[in-house]
């Protein structure tokens, strides 16, 4: 499925509150901090003026229904959405294409969340099978890890390479979850959960909630900032393990073909990624499967990590992703790659940020998703 | 010792299944329309769509896809470790997701040959793996 959306959808406006403890706030309250905030950056003052509305459930139920978030917010939008998998860029996907067919002009998209267990457990608690002890969403990466161990001779030194260089973004991040100092030695003296990952390897639960605004590009003109505009998306999906398909990311790297060739760029244009990470292998994965290196490259590229790092030749997740910055679908990433591309990031700014990509995968019922999306200021290829 | 879950049935083609598991059997539906073989159960064939189909006795061997351990105990029915969860692809062709018990950590492998090993629970049967060719 090759689709691009170019010059027709932007995103106008981000919000977001600190990730983190939240004490007992409320994830329909945090949402509408975010919402405000979304809203003053977008330079809206007329809240009605947004017509579409997505939020976002988790499998637990929590997260942001968006008929009872609009009555929270006093918002009467004509279309509302949530998804069965509904992390950012999947959302996002379905505005996307809400706002390029022209059923709204603009839209939401609208998540908070302050969970049980926030700070302290580690995400992903899913129980895929109680026969054989099968927990946790770190488990399927776990698996892919070794066949990439196995296959190429790898080791997790790069795991902790991308988990350490992720904590020193968020030490730049004021409103990152996790922002105490850690180092390699931290990384190696970290217990073993899922060998071969450790703790630091995966994200924990945090509180917090986010908030985007995308229009149409004629809509994005009145808007207060500098639109970010849509270049292009890649998605597909796969069976896995039922199937005896091996967890080669085979899925991501058909995302990445479309999503280059929609937009007539390649991984040599991309200024700033950001991957969803629920653990450090999907980050490992995102840089050979987006091009950044060659498949069981991704040791030698991240090296001592400088080269992820805000003056590196590929500066990855800016904020400390899900790792360090807190778990909140992929949104956060999505306010970072937004304000880079505006240049708004103080300290950890990347230099002439023009385009940025985000990917992201996921498992849901036996089945893996993948989508990702490039993005650009309007003057990136000037 | 492991607390294990039968998982609920999701649908009617499940039990033969467990029935076969009961009697130290592994067998999974082959569709008689194109010869896919299924896993999970299920009434149609995700191939070709068809409904007919017969169940197969499989060999049981297979070989080790991929392995992880669990350190440290994440819920409190597996509460001993190290354990193991492998992907096994069977002989026959599917992969699915089992214990090989019998080996301690860094004694089991990616593509090391295993075969099928039932634990008998109080109300179902278990299919786990242990190291090893067929016999």
């Amino acid at each position: 499925m090759k689709q691009a959306f170019s010059r027709r959808v932007s995103i106008v406006g981000v919000g977001m509150t600190r990730q983190g403890a939240h004490g007992d706030a409320d994830g329909y309250a945090l949402a509408l901090q975010a919402f405000r905030g979304a809203l003053e950056d977008a330079g809206i003052r007329d809240k009605h003026r947004i017509d579409g509305l997505l939020g976002a459930k988790q499998f637990d139920g929590s997260g942001i229904d968006p008929v009872l978030f609009s009555r929270v917010a006093g918002i009467t939008p004509s279309i509302t959405g949530a998804l069965d998998y509904a992390t950012a860029a999947f959302t996002l996907h379905y505005g996307a294409a809400l706002i390029a067919s022209g059923a709204c002009d603009m839209l939401a998209f609208v998540y908070g969340r302050n969970p049980p267990g926030s700070m302290v457990e580690l995400s992903g608690a899913q129980e895929y099978d109680l026969v054989h002890g099968f927990f946790n969403a770190a488990a399927v990466h776990g698996l892919s890890w070794v066949e990439h161990m196995h296959k190429y001779g790898t080791t997790t030194e790069v795991l902790g390479r991308i988990a350490v260089q992720s904590r020193r973004h968020a030490e730049l991040n004021p409103d990152a979850a996790f922002r105490e100092p850690m180092t390699m030695d931290d990384y190696r003296n970290s217990p073993s959960m899922i060998w071969p990952l450790r703790e630091y390897d995966v994200c924990r639960m945090s509180g917090g909630a986010a908030a985007i605004i995308m229009a149409s590009n004629e809509v994005a003109r009145d808007c207060a900032k500098m639109p970010i505009d849509f270049l292009s998306i890649g998605r597909e999906a796969t069976h896995a393990l039922e199937r005896g398909i091996q967890m080669s990311f085979s899925p991501e790297r058909r995302a990445a073909k479309q999503l280059y060739e929609a937009a007539g760029i390649g991984p040599q244009d991309v200024d700033v990624l950001f991957p969803y990470e629920a653990t450090t292998v999907a980050a490992a994965a995102a840089l050979e499967n987006y091009g950044f290196c060659e498949p069981g490259g991704c040791e030698a590229f991240v090296g001592d990590g400088s080269r992820i790092g805000i003056n590196g030749e590929l500066p990855m997740n800016t904020h400390g992703g899900h790792l360090s910055g807190g778990y909140l679908i992929g949104l956060t990433h999505h306010v970072e790659l937004v304000r880079q591309l505006r240049g708004e990031c103080g300290p950890r700014q990347v230099p002439n940020a023009k385009v940025g990509l985000y990917a992201s995968g996921g498992g849901i019922r036996a089945q893996f998703y993948h989508a990702a999306t490039l993005f650009a200021r309007g003057d990136w290829n000037a | 010792m492991p607390e294990r879950t039968r998982p609920k049935p999701k649908n009617r083609f499940e039990q033969a299944y467990w029935d076969a598991l009961a009697r130290h059997q592994l067998s999974l539906q082959r569709c008689k329309g194109c010869g896919f073989v299924r896993h999970p159960p299920g009434e149609f064939c995700p191939e070709c769509w068809s409904g007919e189909f017969e169940w197969q006795p499989l060999s049981g061997t297979g070989s080790i896809v991929s392995i992880i351990w669990y350190m440290k105990s994440l819920d409190a029915r597996f509460p001993e470790v190290p354990y193991n969860v492998a992907l096994v692809r069977l002989t026959e062709g599917p992969a699915l997701i089992s214990n090989v018990v019998g080996s301690a950590f860094g004694e089991i492998n990616i593509g090391d040959p295993v075969r099928a090993r039932y634990c008998d629970e109080t109300d179902f049967t278990a299919l786990l793996f242990e190291k090893g060719s067929a016999g």
